[in-house]
Formats: C-alpha cells, sequence, structure tokens
C-alpha cells in the first residue's frame, strides 16, 4: 500500500512536470503582453513575467537553458519565481533561452510556437530612477520620483510631492551613473535643484542674474563639479488636430554651466543671445565638450513647424571652468529633415543618442519621435529601427558599460510612457528593446502613471523622500552667482 | 404609552428628514460627490487605501459615495449612516446610565455632520470615522473586567488608528475619563494606564510616519480625508468627535442632577431646540445656489437637455456655469439662437468660460468643448479637471470622457485602458462594455448618434488652440464641418455676447450651409438692429426675410431707449428677452 501511494505521488508530480497532454500545436507565437518575444536581455534582470492577451482559463509557460529549466503554471500570467530565474540565467548567461507557452482555451491546450530570450553576460546598471507622474498637459497632481531595483521587484520613493506641498518636481539625473552624484529640480516657494553631491544633499537657486530662467535641462560633467543646462522660456500649447497632444516650445533658451564648488554662472555670450534656441546640453564622456542643441530663434507658435533643432558642440575646459568661443555642427536639421532633442553621449565615448522629431522640441508627444545613435568616431548614423516604435520614444540613459540603454516610449499606447531596454553590442548594433519587467505585468494595463526620464544608476541613491522633505521645509536655499 | 418609548421613532424620524433633505432638497450635491471619485472593485484599489492610516474609513465612504450616481440612493445611505451614529451615542449613554429624557442631546452630532456634508467638499469617510470610533467607545462600554477593558483598549487603539486615523484619539480620552468616573482600577494602575494610552497614542502616527508611510506628520496624525482640500485641518470635525465623546458623559450628569417632576418639559424644551435650531443651522448652511449649478451641470452630464431648459424657465440662472450650461442645453435641442437671448446672459463667461485650474470648471466648460467638437479639447479639460482634484482621488466622470474622446480620435488602446477601468465600476460596468464592443467595430462608431457625428465634427488640419481667440477656433471648426450647427451658432452667439456686431454680419451668411427655415430670432433683432443704426434711407427695406413683429418690436424698443441711461425696468419688460435690451444695458 505504501509503495502504491508513493508511485501514485511521484506519477502525479511527473505529469505536472511534463504538462498538459493532448496538445494542439500553434504555429503562431503566444499572444504575450508585455512583448517578450525574442528579446535580448542582461544577465542581472528580474523575471519578464508576462500575461496572455487572449484569456486561457490556463497556462504552462517552460523556459529552458541548455542545462536547466523552469516551468511555470498561471492562469492568464505567470510569476516566475526570483531565486530561479536568477539561478538560470547566471548558468545561461552568453546562451538562448528558449520559451514554450501552453494554454488551456476554449477547452483545449494549445502549444504556441517557442521564442527565445538572449541572455547577456553584460550587465546592465541594477537601478533605474523615473518619476512616475500623470501624462498630463499643465496640471499636475500626485508626483512622485522613484528608484527601482532592475534586479528585483524593489521599488524606493525618493521624492514625493506629497511632502513637499504638492509642488512640482522635475526629473532625477545621475552624473556617470553614479547614485552619489545626482540632482532634480523641486519647485515651490522653498525649492531649488537638489543636489546631491556624495551623500551631501543642498538646494541651490540656479538663476543667477541676467538668466532666462532657473536651470532647466542639466548634464554633470564627469568630473562632478560641474553641470550644463539650458534656460529656457517654456510655453505649452494644445494641438486640436486629432491624436495630437501638447506643443511645448521654448520662446527663448540659452546655455549655462554651473561650477557647483563656487556657485558661480559661467557662460558665453553666443550660448545666450536672442538669435538662437539652446538647450538639451550634455557634456562628452571625456568632459572635454559640450554637446547640444540649437535652432535659430523664429516667430513662434507661427512657424513651429520650422522650428528645427541641430546638434552643435563647444570645448569645454574644466581646469580653468571656460566654454570655448566656437561650435560645430554635427547634425544639420536641415539637411537632415528633423530636430533633435536630448542628447546623450555614451560612457566609452563612442557614441551619441538622441531623439529626432519632425519638429520642435518637445518629443514625448511626437508620435515620430525616434531615437539614432551617432558614431562619434565616424560620425555614422544609425536610425535604430529594431528599437524604435510607433509612437513617441524619446529620453534615454545609458549603462555605465555603454552596453544597455534606457529608453521612455510611448509605443504601446501613445500617452502613457513605459522604460524600455535596449542592448548594443560591441559593434554598435542595437537589439530589440523590452519594457522593464515588473512583478504583476498588468500594472502597465491599469496604471495611470507614465514613467518619465529613466536614468540608470549604479547604486542606490544615498537619500529617500523624507530627506528631501527636510530639505525642502527646513534646509536654506543657496544662491549661484 | 410611556413619552420615552419613543426614542426609536425619534430617530426614525431624523432618519426621514436627512433622506428627505438630500432626496428632495439637495439632491444633486450627491451627485456631484460622486463624479469626484472612481470607486473600482479590485484588490489594488482596496490595498491602495488600507496601506495607511485611515484609508479604510476613505476607502468605505467611497463605497458608499459610489451609490450616490442615484441621490435617492446616496440619501438613504447618509440618513442610514447619521441615524446609526445617532443611535450608537445613545447605545453608550445608556450604558452610562443616560436615561431616555436626555435622547434628543445624541442626535447633535449627526446634525452637524449633516450640516457639514452641505458643503460639496466634505466626504463621506469621515461620518464612518464618527461611527467607527463611537461604535468602538460602545464596545468597551459593555466589558465588565476591569483587566479586560485595559487589554481591549490598548489593543483596539493600533486597530482604530489604521481604521480611522487620528480620530482614534477619541477612544482612549472617553476611556480614561469613564475609568476615573468609575474608580474601579487602582489609582497606579489608572495612572499606568493613561500614561500608556498616552504613549501608544503619540508612537502610532509617529512610527507610521518613519517606517511605513511617505506621508507628511500631518496626515499620519489625521489620515482621513474629511475634506477634499487635505491641507485644511477640519477643526469642526473635531468638535463633532469630541461632543461624541463628551455627550454621554454629559448625560450621565444630567441623568444624575435634573429632577423628575421635569421631565416633559426638559424633553419638549430640547426637541423644539433641536428642531428649530436644526431646521435654522441647516437652513444656513445649505447652498442653494450651488444646488442650483449642480442640477444644471448634473442633467448636461446626463445629457438631459430638457431638464436643463426646463430649470431655466422654472427660474433664469444668473451664475455664469449655470448659464454655461444652459446654452448648452439649447443649443443641443437646436434653440440657441432663437431663444438665448430670452434668458440672462452674462457675456462669454456664461457661454465658454477660460479654463481654470480647479476641478470643476474644467469639468463643465469641457462638455461644451466635447459637444462643439473640440475633442482634444475636450480631453485636455477632462485630464486638467481630474488632476486638479486635491485628495489624489480619480474621477470617474473624468475617465468616462477620457474614454469617449480617445475613441472618438481613434486611440482605441488607451480607450480601451480607461474603459477596463470602467468596467471595474459599479454603475459605470455595463457602458464601458458596450463601448469596448462598438470600439470593434469602425461601422459602429460612425453610426453611434454622438460618437459618429463628433467624429465628423473634428478639425482635419492642425492648429495650436488657442483660449484667448476662441471665436477664431469655432470659425475654424465651422470652416471644417459646415453642417456643425452648434459650432456656428456658438461662433454668432460670441459675437453677439461680446456685441461685436461687424464680425456677427461678417459670419452670418456662413450659416447658409445650415438651411434655416427662418432666420433665428435673435439674429433677426441684431440684423434689424444694425439696420435701424446704418440704413439712412427710410423708403429702403431690410434685404433679409425679418418677422414683421421683430420689426414693430425694435420700433418700440428705441422708442423708449435712447434716452435712458438707468433705465426704469418696468418700460423694458416686455424686450427684457431680446437682444436689444442685452445690447444697450448688460455689462
Amino acid at each position: 500500500m505504501r509503495s502504491f501511494i508513493f508511485s501514485a505521488i511521484i506519477s502525479l508530480i511527473l505529469a505536472s512536470c511534463s504538462g498538459p497532454a493532448d496538445i494542439k500545436m500553434s504555429h503562431t507565437l503566444p499572444p504575450i503582453y508585455p512583448d517578450y518575444i525574442d528579446v535580448t536581455i542582461p544577465v542581472n534582470v528580474a523575471p519578464l513575467n508576462f500575461l496572455m492577451r487572449n484569456g486561457p482559463d490556463n497556462m504552462v509557460v517552460t523556459i529552458k537553458g541548455s542545462k536547466d529549466s523552469i516551468t511555470i503554471k498561471g492562469t492568464q500570467r505567470i510569476e516566475i519565481p526570483l531565486k530561479k530565474w536568477k539561478a538560470l540565467l547566471t548558468a545561461e548567461q552568453g546562451r538562448n533561452l528558449s520559451v514554450c507557452v501552453k494554454a488551456y482555451l476554449n477547452g483545449e491546450w494549445i502549444q504556441y510556437e517557442p521564442f527565445y530570450w538572449h541572455v547577456k553576460s553584460d550587465r546592465i546598471d541594477p537601478f533605474l530612477s523615473y518619476r512616475l507622474i500623470e501624462p498630463g498637459y499643465e496640471v499636475w497632481n500626485k508626483v512622485q520620483l522613484v528608484e527601482r531595483h532592475i534586479e528585483s521587484f524593489d521599488e524606493r520613493v525618493i521624492a514625493d510631492n506629497n511632502l513637499t506641498d504638492g509642488t512640482c518636481m522635475n526629473c532625477h539625473i545621475y552624473g556617470n551613473q553614479n547614485a552619489s552624484l545626482s540632482m532634480f529640480h523641486l519647485r515651490g516657494k522653498n525649492g531649488g535643484t537638489i543636489l546631491n553631491r556624495y551623500g551631501k544633499l543642498r538646494k541651490i537657486n540656479t538663476r543667477g542674474k541676467e538668466m532666462l530662467s532657473n536651470a532647466v535641462y542639466g548634464n554633470f560633467h564627469p568630473g562632478g563639479r560641474y553641470a550644463v543646462f539650458s534656460t529656457n522660456i517654456i510655453i505649452p500649447e494644445l494641438h486640436a488636430y486629432r491624436s495630437e497632444r501638447l506643443e511645448v516650445y521654448d520662446t527663448a533658451s540659452d546655455l549655462i554651466v554651473i561650477d557647483f564648488d563656487k556657485d558661480e554662472v559661467i557662460t558665453q555670450p553666443f550660448l545666450s543671445d536672442s538669435t538662437a534656441l539652446e538647450t538639451f546640453p550634455v557634456f562628452s564622456a571625456d568632459g572635454k565638450w559640450i554637446y547640444y542643441c540649437v535652432a535659430p530663434a523664429i516667430p513662434l507658435p507661427d512657424s513651429i513647424k520650422l522650428l528645427k533643432y541641430n546638434i552643435c558642440r563647444v570645448s569645454f575646459d574644466a581646469e580653468n571652468g571656460t566654454i570655448g568661443l566656437k561650435a560645430d555642427t554635427l547634425w544639420n536639421a536641415r539637411k537632415m529633415g528633423g530636430s533633435v532633442c536630448h542628447l546623450k553621449t555614451s560612457p566609452d565615448g563612442k557614441y551619441l543618442l538622441y531623439t529626432v522629431a519632425d519638429y520642435g522640441t518637445f518629443p514625448i508627444w511626437h508620435r515620430e519621435a525616434d531615437l539614432q545613435l551617432m558614431n562619434l568616431k565616424t560620425g555614422e548614423i544609425d536610425r535604430l529601427k529594431v528599437v524604435n516604435g510607433p509612437n513617441s520614444d524619446s529620453y534615454h540613459s545609458w549603462s555605465s558599460n555603454s552596453r544597455w540603454f534606457v529608453f521612455a516610449s510611448k509605443r504601446d499606447d501613445g500617452i502613457y510612457g513605459k522604460p524600455y531596454i535596449c542592448y548594443i553590442d560591441s559593434t554598435g548594433k542595437a537589439f530589440k528593446p523590452f519594457v522593464l519587467p515588473q512583478r504583476d505585468p498588468s500594472v502597465y494595463d491599469n496604471t495611470l502613471k507614465s514613467f518619465n526620464i529613466p536614468e540608470l544608476a549604479k547604486g542606490p541613491t544615498p537619500f529617500d523622500a523624507k530627506d528631501i522633505e527636510r530639505v525642502y521645509w527646513d534646509q536654506e536655499v543657496e544662491q549661484v552667482k | 404609552m410611556k413619552i420615552f418609548s419613543i426614542d426609536k421613532l425619534l430617530s426614525l424620524v431624523f432618519g426621514l428628514m436627512v433622506f428627505a433633505f438630500f432626496a428632495f432638497l439637495y439632491p444633486f450635491h450627491l451627485n456631484y460627490q460622486e463624479q469626484y471619485q472612481l470607486f473600482l472593485f479590485s484588490p489594488d484599489y482596496f490595498f491602495q487605501f488600507v496601506a495607511k492610516p485611515g484609508g479604510f474609513s476613505d476607502f468605505t465612504g467611497n463605497f458608499f459615495t459610489q451609490f450616490f450616481f442615484y441621490s435617492w440612493v446616496g440619501a438613504i445611505i447618509i440618513a442610514i449612516l447619521f441615524t446609526l451614529l445617532q443611535r450608537t451615542i445613545w447605545f453608550i449613554s445608556q450604558q452610562l446610565g443616560a436615561k431616555p429624557l436626555f435622547m434628543p442631546i445624541t442626535f447633535i452630532p449627526s446634525l452637524l455632520y449633516w450640516g457639514l456634508l452641505c458643503d460639496e467638499n466634505y466626504l463621506l469617510g469621515g461620518v464612518v470615522v464618527m461611527l467607527l470610533t463611537a461604535a468602538s467607545i460602545g464596545a468597551y462600554t459593555l466589558l465588565k473586567g476591569n483587566r479586560v477593558r485595559i487589554f481591549f483598549v490598548l489593543l483596539l487603539i493600533p486597530l482604530l488608528y489604521w481604521l480611522v486615523g487620528g480620530a482614534f484619539l477619541l477612544l482612549p480620552l472617553f476611556v480614561i475619563i469613564r475609568e476615573i468616573m468609575k474608580r474601579e482600577i487602582k489609582i497606579i494602575h489608572l495612572i499606568l494606564f493613561t500614561l500608556g494610552c498616552v504613549a501608544l497614542s503619540f508612537a502610532l502616527p509617529v512610527l507610521s510616519k518613519t517606517y511605513l508611510l511617505q506621508y507628511p506628520m500631518r496626515q499620519a496624525w489625521i489620515g482621513v480625508n474629511f475634506f477634499r482640500f487635505p491641507v485644511i485641518i477640519p477643526v469642526s470635525i473635531g468638535l463633532i468627535g469630541l461632543l461624541i465623546v463628551f455627550i454621554p458623559i454629559i448625560l450621565h450628569f444630567l441623568t444624575v442632577h435634573i429632577k423628575k417632576n421635569r421631565k416633559i418639559l426638559i424633553f419638549v424644551v430640547q426637541l423644539v431646540v433641536l428642531l428649530s435650531g436644526g431646521y435654522l443651522f441647516i437652513r444656513q448652511v445649505a447652498d442653494m445656489e450651488k444646488e442650483e449649478v449642480m442640477a444644471y451641470d448634473f442633467n448636461v452630464r446626463m445629457r438631459k437637455w430638457d431638464h436643463v431648459i426646463a430649470l431655466a424657465d422654472r427660474k433664469t440662472p444668473t451664475s455664469p456655469l449655470s448659464v454655461t450650461c444652459l446654452n448648452l442645453a439649447l443649443a443641443k435641442e437646436g434653440l440657441l439662437a432663437d431663444r438665448m437671448f430670452y434668458y440672462y446672459q452674462n457675456g462669454i463667461g456664461g457661454l465658454i468660460p477660460d479654463f481654470t485650474r480647479d476641478f470643476t470648471i474644467p469639468m463643465m466648460v469641457g462638455e461644451v468643448y466635447y459637444h462643439l467638437g473640440f475633442i482634444n479639447t475636450a480631453q485636455r479639460y477632462a485630464f486638467e479637471a481630474m488632476e486638479a482634484l486635491p485628495d489624489y482621488q480619480k474621477s470617474v466622470r473624468a475617465v468616462k470622457r477620457l474614454a469617449e474622446t480617445n475613441l472618438i480620435n481613434g486611440n482605441y488602446t488607451v480607450a480601451a485602458k480607461y474603459l477596463h477601468l470602467l468596467q471595474k465600476t459599479f454603475y459605470y460596468r455595463v457602458w464601458a462594455t458596450k463601448a469596448l464592443i462598438t470600439m470593434k467595430d469602425e461601422n459602429l462608431i460612425a453610426q453611434h448618434p454622438e460618437w459618429g457625428w463628433l467624429r465628423q465634427c473634428r478639425t482635419k488640419d492642425d492648429f495650436l488652440f488657442s483660449e484667448g481667440e476662441k471665436d477664431m477656433m469655432l470659425g475654424v471648426l465651422f470652416r471644417q464641418n459646415s453642417e456643425n450647427r452648434m459650432a456656428y451658432e456658438y461662433l454668432m452667439a460670441y459675437t453677439l455676447l461680446i456685441k461685436d456686431l461687424k464680425h456677427f454680419v461678417q459670419y452670418f451668411p456662413l450659416g447658409r450651409t445650415l438651411h434655416y427655415k427662418a432666420i433665428p430670432n435673435s439674429y433677426q433683432e441684431a440684423l434689424m438692429y444694425i439696420w435701424e443704426k446704418t440704413n439712412t434711407d427710410p423708403s429702403k427695406e431690410i434685404l433679409y426675410p425679418i418677422n414683421p413683429l421683430t420689426k414693430q418690436r425694435i420700433k418700440a424698443f428705441e422708442r423708449i431707449s435712447p434716452h435712458q441711461i438707468d433705465p426704469d425696468p418696468k418700460l423694458f419688460d416686455a424686450f427684457t428677452n431680446t437682444y436689444w435690451y442685452y445690447l444697450q444695458f448688460r455689462k
């Protein structure tokens, strides 16, 4: 009797491992969401949980590597066990995982065509910060800066406007993907630019004399002493046509560098006159250049569709804190037929990643906005066809090893932005991106928030929302000169 | 029948009065409340609330508020909650030995909260807080053993904090007073217990702020959204809470000290004071002007255009938002051009008010843009109204509108996102499911009486919407679809309301494509006015087919109007419904 029970248990276990019998083979790929079909993933990413769009009663997913496999059961979605997933990815780095989906639908089991996950041993920086905000127009409600651990599903709020008098806060950016060097602008009467420099939090009023506005779009110098910013007079307008949404443009914009050691503003007359609109400046990986977008000033909004930004660069001397006198044009908007924003140099100095829209300076509401990659040595441009989606693909951030970048994409619905992760190999070839995995994949269906300005970092930021609350209410603002 | 056996009857009468007030006199305040939340039957929604102190009460308040879609259901809910609150206070009072003689006093907290709910920004979660707190106190009064009571309270305090937020303080306050009165616990134990309660009471909000929540300290203390604007500390709520604690104690002392032979007099005096005071209080706090605006808005939201016009026929609206609703209803019924000046008009503010960063005006004005065919502007207004909600809730009305605008614009993925949310609601589930089915078939959308038409009204060219140039926007919209009668009539109304007769004359011929059977009244009046002012040859007749009566009336009007700087209104009784009157006398 005992041996019979033992045999029965063993048989049951074996039956459950081998999956359902009487399976109908389908020659289509499974209708899964998010689209994780044949994507390239880093060895240290959290499980790629997904759901089935065709609403099966049950599903069985087998993720198979060369040595081991995981089988997960679910109803309409699966949640892959984190420990097993990590072990599998570690064992299979550099190889492919096949994913076999079987679904019980309309009274029968269907096995779909398998797809693959290509596991890269190049690690992605494990922390990602983004701003969670409703993709609105001019009024904001709850705004949070959140830090997500990419290797798990842990999330931490690092700033929350509920604690800061409901004030608006702009997106959090890192210097050199270093969590100890970061900043964001906190608006409101007690606000300022919150500078996290090696663990010390400062609140700085970045508006010096004769500046158009406070600092807006910025980027750290690799040395951490300087940051380059644009100052902008920003005007939002509403499109009347179909699915067009907002047009946000600058009626004036300049470029400045702030020396955080001296709290001084450095500028150059040709970067702060009214004949041109300069914006989205970044330093090169070696800190010797400032790349920025620039367009000639034209009557706005009447000529909005003629507003096209070029990519230029100007030298920067970090030792003396001076900006060069002459700019070079790297990307000519007139010739290329578009308008550039969101420049980001790769940490290895090889590439410049940027967003191109038909016109203007606010690509997040431009459906045609796509990413492009410029090889800074050869000037070659890759239009990243495999990366770009049907809707806006815009803000991006590199991983410190230059093998991965994350970018905000509205490809799913045109409104709600999500962080997508993309691999670039050593030759500069880009691979199909995938959305940041979530413990519950239906999060993206249900959330009314956009994930804005995703930024990768090597470690966790040394502050949290309560620190920001304290800085906002109690810390004196420091004024730049 | 003994007089004091009527306590249940009094509670019933009170409940019926509350019901009657909210069901028949104040129903639109309840509809107003319902639209500014999105109660979802989903685990995520529940956990999002219960993850913070007081969230359970907010959740329960929202659960009840969703039923305010039908105001009579809302009135029943409020009546039951207030009656339960009164009955619980009465129960506590009885436990403390209060005699039925003073029962009317137990109505005061419910009566005061009734007054608070007359303000549309007080939320129902607060009533749940009072009820749960009172129930906790009531449960405490049932316990006999000293140790049992003490441990019960010490265990209940953290739970109550989580359920009702800062109002949990009322429990230890009551308990300490009660135990001092009872003198059943040794003084040293009582002191220790008091210290324990005080320590716990301070520790809970501080601990929750430190370890659990990213909320301001103020919110950790208060917890519940009693008021739609969380920054406002509800002192009045605190006073009502204190009454829950002190009324039973006061009744205890009154019972002990009042002489028996004045029972009936005391009871009658209490009832009279309560009734007359309650009447005056509710009359004072009820804002019937807002109720009127809300009535207009609700009927617009429900597309009950005839109801809107009927409201105006009963009493001419004067507030810009009511007039906005009326003009929209007139336009939807095809009466705007004929009858808009039959009613009071207050300029552009009553046609298309300007955008403001709040949650009420954009919601109402968005209706105008939506029905005109400015789908993107309507979408923006719905979005902004929802974002402007100070208590961080979502608005079911705004989400529904966003689903519609995205559906009309062909953004089916986004529309589906909103519709799936609405499928998790009680009242909008069926509508959302139908919309999802319609969305799958372009023909069904085209045949839809509203969406199909609005799709045709949308602009075919892109331009940046300029709120400061509404007439230009209306002109562009009409040019895109020359059958959009509402756009034309709004354009004409715009010129008439700003008294821009030059542009009125310029735009008037555009209406040719609409094939009016006769020139609408207000246009006839404007045309006649212009003719009278510009024609120098008495032998000439105006070229437009003007009603002879209108011709006669303008002559009569002109006879009395030119020399009247501050006219006697009686003289113009016959003309207040004309454009000439508006032109001459409305500022």
